[in-house]
């Protein structure tokens, strides 16, 4: 019998990778939340108001007995006995073969004094949304920029609240782009009215029982709701007191079939630290595809089918009112490699930006045009050389202009038929 | 055995007819930036490359989606897209190595090749042969990917040796 513990992408494709390898083997499914599988990469639209909240959800109660998936959901799991193998559900205990810890992770709060009021929040599960949807209308502070804050702040701004966008560093989104990158995108936020702070920051949050305001280094701000959005943290506590070895970075170590320090007992998600790809590195990548991935690997190996992890891919691909802003790899601020050399480009509407190392395209940053960066990716992940993407950034394949295509004049949905019937 | 589009960029002179016929066929307009198929153009080099979905088998678009909605629909083979649970964030855009999967500027949605339900325009209107409806045999899946490897290294050799 295979006990998943988390309900997020990494649990469910790995239960459902199990099943369809072998279709009676007993699985169980156990999250601490309610809900059936939804994906927060959708909560920003909801938050805005373009999606119903049905929306979020990618299963229905219904969709996992139909799998033949067991499920205890709204119990937190308290223990893990990795000599009995046994999960602990407080008095309760859950006997296990195979044990997958597909455990995620939590938007990380920092002790700042008023953290704990009323009207401040983060985003991550849909009640976490439906919380912040009460109080619309008001004055918002996001804090930090990351991506999540970001769409955070759109989404509130779409529903008409006046908001703050608060970042400790000299620019927003810090970890995945470089100055010129951000800059663009934090003036297509401040052009929407979204008030973009750098350098700035929170240290602490007024009010008596709720929110009425919160102080900066440099400034108080009156307002309604504060959003923290300033990171994730692993969950990664069950695993450690199991005995399982945590990382540096703090995520659980696995091997490259995402299996555990502890024989039998398997992890894979936003609760794991991986490899990067491109180069190897140890790094944390909470990210949706490569929870999915190793999903399927963590699926495979406890099966006891040999399939390994090829590493994870920081990608991140956001819409900013309409503007793309992509990035993946490594950008250069801050980094460490050497010979850290940078190609930037203006062409048309579109900026690009490349990193490279040592003759090799380590990371790109584009604001526009999504679609030439994956030929670049491809470019990263097969370790190209640099002469083969100056090529690309400085040649770069563009479509011709179209409009004034003389046999688009002449094409009409009649022609075609008539076309066909030669 | 299962159909698929196979390119041969040797054979296309750029006449763009597949990108105004697939806009036809799916939004019923002519308006190549609508298309699913894309005829690129390496500038300098003049090299005219038709660019459509690969249906791959194991597919980067797939990979990357976070809110599954890129699915494999079986009776073609085909990548399709579930519009109830796409949230337009475009990582496939971005994961896609052909640039083929493009985003519909007018009904802001991302749209690639669904093979015309199994008659694909592009190849019933390409004069020239430069794109075919071919049975998904091992050889041409092959000759797929080699294209799209070639362009990478010809192009490589042409700037390497200076010609640009
Ligand atoms: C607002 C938002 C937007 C995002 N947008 C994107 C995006 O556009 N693209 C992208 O790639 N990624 C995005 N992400 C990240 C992506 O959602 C995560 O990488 C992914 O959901 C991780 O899935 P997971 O299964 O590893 O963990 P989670 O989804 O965190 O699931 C963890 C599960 O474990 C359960 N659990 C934990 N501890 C216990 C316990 N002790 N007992 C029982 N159950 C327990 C929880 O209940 C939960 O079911 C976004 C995240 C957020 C919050």
């Amino acid at each position: 019998m295979v006990v998943i513990l988390g309900n997020g992408v990494a649990g469910n494709t790995a239960a459902s990778t199990i099943r369809h390898l072998d279709s009676r083997i007993e699985i169980t499914l156990i999250s601490a939340e309610t809900y059936p599988e939804y994906t927060a990469c959708a909560l920003p639209h909801y938050l805005a108001g373009e999606f119903e909240r049905q929306r979020l959800f990618l299963k229905s109660e219904e969709d996992y007995p139909a799998e033949g998936i067991k499920t205890i959901f709204g119990r937190t799991v308290s223990g893990i006995d990795p000599e009995k193998k046994q999960v602990l559900l407080g008095d309760e205990s859950l006997s296990y073969d195979k044990l997958i810890m597909a455990t995620g992770s939590r938007p990380l709060v920092p002790p700042i004094p008023g953290v704990d009021l009323e009207g401040v929040f983060s985003l991550k599960s849909p009640g976490d949304a439906d919380r912040i949807l009460e109080g619309l209308g008001q004055t918002a502070v996001v804090v930090g920029s990351g991506p999540i804050g970001v769409e955070t702040a759109i989404s509130l701004k779409k529903q008409g609240d006046q908001v703050y966008l608060i970042e400790l560093l000299e620019r927003i989104m810090p970890k995945i782009f470089d100055e010129e990158a951000a800059s663009l995108v934090a003036a297509i936020l401040e052009e929407k009215g979204i008030r973009v702070l750098t350098a700035e920051k929170l240290v602490q949050i007024n009010g008596q029982e709720r929110v009425e305001g919160i102080v900066t280094d440099k400034q108080q701000i009156e307002c309604d709701q504060v959003i923290m959005s300033v990171g994730v943290r692993s969950n990664v506590e069950l695993a450690r007191e199991a005995g399982i070895e945590v990382g540096s970075l703090g995520g659980i170590v696995v091997s490259r079939r995402m299996e555990t320090s502890l024989e039998g007992i398997f992890a894979c998600g936003d609760c794991v630290q991986s490899r990067d790809m491109a180069n190897g590195q140890e790094m944390l990548s909470p990210l949706w595809h490569n929870a999915k991935r190793q999903g399927i690997i963590a699926g495979y190996n406890c099966l006891g089918i040999d399939k390994i992890y090829p590493g994870s891919e920081s990608i991140t691909s956001l819409d900013v009112y309409g503007t793309q802003a992509v990035s993946f790899g490594s950008i250069a601020a801050g980094n460490e490699a050497e010979d850290v050399e940078v190609i930037e480009k203006y062409s048309g509407d579109n900026y690009y930006r490349l990193v490279i190392s040592k003759g090799h395209l380590i990371g790109a940053q584009s604001i526009g045009n999504a679609q030439d960066m994956g030929a670049l990716l491809y470019v990263l992940l097969k370790r190209e050389n640099l002469d083969k993407i100056k090529s690309m950034i400085e040649q770069r394949i563009t479509p011709l202009n179209l409009r004034h295509h003389r046999v688009g004049r002449y094409i009409t949905p009649s022609a075609i038929e008539a076309a066909g019937e030669r | 055995m299962r159909k698929m589009l196979v390119t041969d960029y040797e054979k296309c002179t750029g006449c763009r007819l597949c990108e105004l016929v697939c806009s036809v066929k799916h939004e019923g307009v002519s308006n190549p930036a609508r298309s699913r198929i894309n005829v690129t153009k390496w500038e300098t080099k003049g090299i005219m490359v038709p660019m459509v979905c690969s249906q791959c088998e194991d597919a980067p678009c797939m990979a990357v989606c976070p809110t599954n909605a890129r699915i494999r629909e079986s009776e073609l083979g085909t990548v399709t897209v579930n519009y109830d649970r796409c949230i337009g964030c475009k990582t496939c855009v971005v994961a896609c190595p052909f640039g083929a999967i493009n985003f519909d500027p007018i009904d802001h949605k991302v749209i690639s090749c669904d093979l015309c339900e199994g008659d694909p325009q592009c190849a019933r209107f390409c004069e020239t042969g430069a794109i075919r409806y071919a049975e998904a045999s091992d050889a041409n899946k092959m000759r797929q990917r080699e294209a799209a490897e070639k362009l990478y290294e010809s192009l490589q050799k042409l700037d390497g040796a200076g010609v640009s």
